[in-house]
Parts: structure tokens; sequence; C-alpha cells
């Protein structure tokens, strides 16, 4: 089960970072990378 | 590793990066951009114009307070997040969701968007990272702070 939410997860922000690269471009791009630097330094530095 | 247990830890799961499990780093990136689309939907204005109004960072907020009640239950009842012994909840909804949530959106969108008007360069990406690193240390000291001092 918990694999399963795990895979679903990472399906869904894949499908949300195309969604920024493509309607954004390099601006979506950086602003996936600052919002996962930010959750990374927050929640498992 | 030393803020890696504070406020919650989580199960062991499959996917990891690093020590921490992947789902922690990633459902923060998503969840804050869902709310950004939606804020953008809702009041027709842009992220990308670098200017949220207060109704944008308002409405943003509350769909993340939405997305705790959502998000929070479901957890608990697959025994994902494992909160503090004692934080008080109601129908698994831990009450410091609800200002957690939406206290790391808002800031971050201000601080992103303030930079983003800058010149691109070195300057503005030593900014980024030294800015961000503070916002997610303070967000989650502030919060445990809060929690303790609220006794929730």
């Amino acid at each position: 089960m918990h694999l399963f939410i795990e895979l679903l997860t990472l399906l869904f922000f894949l499908a949300t970072v195309a969604h920024a690269v493509w309607l954004r471009g390099k601006s979506g791009a950086g602003l996936f990378g600052a919002l996962l630097f930010s959750a990374s330094c927050g929640r498992t530095s | 590793m030393i803020l890696r247990k504070v406020l919650y830890g989580f199960e062991p799961l499959n996917l990891m990066l690093g020590k921490a499990p992947l789902i922690v780093s990633i459902i923060w990136g998503y969840s804050i951009y869902l709310a950004v689309v939606w804020a953008e939907t809702m009041t027709g204005e842009s992220l990308e114009e670098r200017r949220p109004s207060p109704r944008f960072l308002t409405l943003a907020a509350l769909f993340m307070m939405a997305l705790a009640c959502f998000y929070e239950p479901f957890l608990k009842l697959i025994d994902m997040a494992r909160w503090q012994p004692g934080t008080r909840a109601t129908l698994g909804v831990p009450w410091i969701t609800l200002v957690g949530y939406p206290s790391l959106t808002v800031p971050f969108l201000l601080l992103w968007c303030r930079l983003m008007r800058r010149p691109p360069g070195a300057a503005r990406t030593a900014l980024m990272l030294c800015g961000l690193t503070l916002l997610a240390l303070v967000h989650v000291a502030g919060l445990q702070g809060l929690k303790d001092a609220l006794r929730w």
C-alpha cells in the first residue's frame, strides 16, 4: 500500500512539473527547483 | 538530520532520497504549485507577473488548508505520518497543520516573487538559496515553537 501511494505521489509530482515547464518554461522549472530546495531544507536536512 | 524528527516522523518507506522519504521532499512542491494554479484560475492573475495580490495569497493559503484536511486523515489512515504523541487533532487533522501548510506557502510565494523581480544572475541565485534555506528552517522551528506554546 505504501509503495502504491509513493509511486502515485511521484506520478503526480512528475505531471505537475511537466505542466509547469510546459506552460511557464524556464520560470516553471525554476519555481519547482525552489520548491524542492525549500522542502528539502525544512523537512529532510 | 537534526530537524528530521521535529514535529513528525515518517515510517520507513520504499523510495528514499538520502535518509529521508522521497514523498516528503516532493509533496510540498506539487502541493504549493497546485495552490498557485488554483489561485491563478480564481483571480485571473499570473504568478509570472511577480506581484501576487492579497486575494491571490489568501486563496493559495485556503487551498493549502483544504489540502491539509485531505492529506492528514489519509496519511493517518495508512499510518505513513506519525505526529508527536499528544498532538491535538480533529477528525484526523492536526490543528498545527492548518497553520503549517499556509505559513510555508505564502512566505515562499512572496520571497520567490520578490527575488524573481531582480535581474537574473549569480547574486539572485545566491539570495534565493540563502532565503529559501532560512525560510524553511524558520518555518519548522517557528511551527514547533507555536505548537509547544499553544500545547497543540
